[in-house]
């Protein structure tokens, strides 16, 4: 029984931070109907601007954070503004622009190393104590704020999204960019605002997975396409179905490696993925924005 | 039209690569068969005129491994330097050509082709990625290029290779010691945890083999991918064994998460690594690292002042004074004591002819490097064939063997 609690609030554990990660990929298509690959990265990059306002110059906590936070959407804003949208006013196929969001993961990614270095870097703890006992388990207590943070950002952009005069707008202007114009609803901004949040919501996973795991370049590589798939197991664009796929893979994974095999785990997590592909590509939650 | 779309994605890769090269300017490049650091394509036909004794420098500098990869590189530079401040080899200057390998053999490949035939160097050091020198080695020695590998698995050097020798650890060697060691110690079941690249892979292969010979049960082993960064399903399982002790053969950042992680699943018995854990994975591992054990020639330190030998002093105060840091992890020093052992061997030759310092190396029995004495008189191309033993407490390394021989162990078992 103690290993089923160990593997369940792992399992938990990871899959919330994929699920953080998937929250972004589902806003950006929400709200732009584009695929972005670079969550990953901005995980990376978010993790050590905490890294650096938190653990290198003493800021304290709750400031670096919201410093990272406005950062990162701008980092984002930037993005979509300097690359994405240049590309989309050029006409250019959307293959490219996926294209164009692995290199900018890659340029990240170096671009990381270039300034902070290829050395491990410790992040410092967020909470006093070493480990909370959940049903007799040891956790770290930056995961369960994870799990936490995970949850109620998941929420909050549903509820952003659907109930919100701004998500109304994104959502507006993804699905129909021209009469959302000539309904007064700043396309542009509105879009690059998008990225500037997901953008934000990956560095969150960043800073609260830092003290967990260290922060290193290449910190946010996997955890990025694994984030991605829980997107897609979720639904693609749906908020609950991120946080959802994540905590299905999350399992799934800590599962299969605590009870079939740890070598195969990841076989087994993208069979899975590719049987919703092929047999609900919609998702658990039927994101009918998948079909459209 | 056509035309058209050829310019725009000919515009596109343009602009990628130009990215790519600004972000090259920093510390490491991307592409890897472009030399790194600075250096520059003219530098080759400089080795086959016998200006300059030329070693290409192959590492990962990108990937996973890309600060191990790092720290041997400030581990080469700082040795040649030194040496060519005292003369270079015989009077000639060395001069080192960095790559980035990315850890792919067939990157690997590529530049030792490229160092081989445009670079016309006269020895290669690295790559510390197993599997890299594995797949290049041939190529070495097909060319009759003097090789020093950095990496530690066994599973390169069987290969016959003449030209290629090692000047750092085996695990070949550390892994019968470790489970030696354990038998000593009265200890019967062990649960492992490994990686799937070659190095960490052939290491716990060896464990395993090495524990059924001498009669210690191996209960479970649980692998993972490069990347992951969540091992509980993993410790879950090897914590359900009620293993007597945990042995852990990984690479690059995952000693530090696997070690907080496993303290955090609730495992506080004695872990054994399979090498040196790094300065940094200490530090990262912060109280989880405490009560690790391995056997390794060197370790790294926060300060040189830390050090207990003499020569491993020296080395660190230069290090500082050259970089502003301590070496995070001992690939540093294996790049190290690799040049030197060149430089020994370009003594004894008194040439730099390559096939003269090959038949030096065979001489060299009693050189003192930062690993301990070098001795190659085996003819196996091994140079280092002893191994001390740590264990970190409070964050710092201490002699495991006093804190055994103190009753310790007994207590930490009891205390369990």
């Amino acid at each position: 029984m103690t290993m089923f609690m160990q593997v369940f609030v792992s399992g938990l554990v990871i899959g919330c931070v994929y699920g953080l990660i998937a929250l972004g990929y589902s806003l950006i298509y929400k709200a732009s109907g584009m695929m972005s690959f670079v969550q990953g990265d901005l995980l990376t990059v978010g993790a050590f601007l905490g890294y650096t306002f938190y653990g290198l110059w003493k800021i304290p906590v709750a400031i670096s954070f919201v410093m990272v936070f406005i950062l990162m959407v701008l980092l984002g804003f930037g993005i979509e503004r300097g690359i994405i949208n240049r590309l989309v006013k050029k006409k250019t196929l959307p293959i490219y622009i996926v294209l164009a969001t692995i290199a900018v993961s890659y340029i990240l990614q170096n671009g990381a190393m270039y300034i902070w270095g290829s050395n491990m870097l410790t992040f410092p703890r967020l909470f006093s104590a070493n480990s909370i006992k959940i049903f007799g388990v040891g956790v770290q207590p930056e995961a369960l704020f994870c799990i936490v943070v995970s949850l109620i950002a998941m929420v909050i952009l549903h509820i952003f999204m659907k109930y919100t005069k701004y998500g109304t707008a994104m959502r507006a202007a993804s699905m129909d960019p021209m009469a959302a114009r000539s309904c007064g609803i700043n396309v542009s901004v509105s879009t690059g605002l998008t990225w500037g949040i997901a953008a934000a919501m990956a560095s969150l996973a960043g800073m609260l997975i830092g003290p967990v795991y260290g922060v290193f370049t290449t910190l946010g590589a996997t955890i990025g396409r694994k984030g991605f798939s829980s997107a897609v197991m979720g639904g693609y664009g749906n908020m609950y179905g991120a946080i959802v796929g994540g905590i299905i893979l999350g399992l799934m994974e800590t599962f299969t490696s605590g009870y079939i095999s740890s070598a195969y785990k990841d076989l087994f997590a993208y069979i899975i993925l590719l049987l919703f592909l092929f047999v609900k590509p919609t998702g658990i939650f039927n994101e009918r924005a998948i079909m459209e | 039209m056509k035309n058209s779309m050829f310019v725009k994605v000919a515009t596109f890769a343009l602009a990628l690569v130009l990215a790519f090269g600004l972000v090259a300017c920093g510390e490491t490049p991307p592409s890897s068969t472009a030399p790194a650091g600075g250096a520059t394509s003219e530098a080759g036909a400089a080795g086959a005129t016998g200006a300059e004794f030329v070693i290409g420098n192959p590492q990962p500098l990108t990937g996973v491994n890309a600060q191990v990869g790092a720290a041997a590189n400030k581990g080469a530079a700082l040795a040649v330097k030194i040496i060519n401040e005292n003369g270079g080899f015989n009077g000639v200057p060395v001069r080192l050509i960095n790559y980035d390998d990315q850890g792919s053999p067939e990157e690997a490949v590529k530049i030792a082709t490229k160092m081989v035939e445009d670079d016309k160097v006269d020895a290669v050091l690295g790559s510390l990625t197993s599997t890299c020198m594995l797949a290049a080695g041939q190529v070495y020695e097909d060319a009759g290029v003097l090789t020093f590998g950095t990496g530690t698995s066994p599973t390169w050097m069987l290969q016959g290779w003449e030209y290629v020798f090692r000047a750092c650890p085996n695990n070949g060697v550390s892994m019968p010691l470790l489970v030696s060691k354990m038998k000593e110690m009265g200890i019967e079941t062990v649960g492992v945890f490994r990686g799937l690249d070659d190095a960490a892979k052939s290491a716990a292969e060896t464990f395993v083999e090495e524990c059924d010979k001498m009669g210690v049960e191996v209960l479970t082993v649980e692998s993972y991918t490069d990347g992951d960064t969540d091992y509980s399903g993993q410790i879950a399982k090897i914590i359900s064994k009620n293993p007597d002790v945990v042995l852990c053969s990984t690479n690059g950042p995952t000693m530090a998460i696997f070690a907080k992680q496993l303290r955090q699943l609730g495992y506080q018995g004695l872990a054994f690594n399979r090498e040196a854990l790094p300065a940094d994975t200490v530090e990262v591992a912060g109280s989880a690292a405490d009560h690790w054990v391995f056997m390794y020639p060197y370790i790294t330190y926060e300060t040189p002042e830390d050090a207990f030998d003499p020569d491993i002093k020296e080395f660190l105060e230069l290090f500082q004074e050259e970089y502003g840091e301590m070496p995070f992890h001992d690939c540093a020093y294996r790049s190290w004591d690799a040049i030197m052992v060149m430089a020994e061997a370009a003594r004894i030759a008194g040439t730099n002819d390559v096939d003269a310092m090959r038949d030096a190396v065979v001489e060299i029995s009693n050189f003192k490097a930062l690993g301990g004495v070098m001795d190659f008189s085996a003819g196996n191309g091994e140079g280092l064939n002893t191994l001390n033993s740590y264990i970190v407490l409070d964050g710092k390394y201490e002699d495991f063997d006093a804190w055994y021989a103190a009753g310790n162990y007994e207590a930490l078992k009891n205390a369990g």
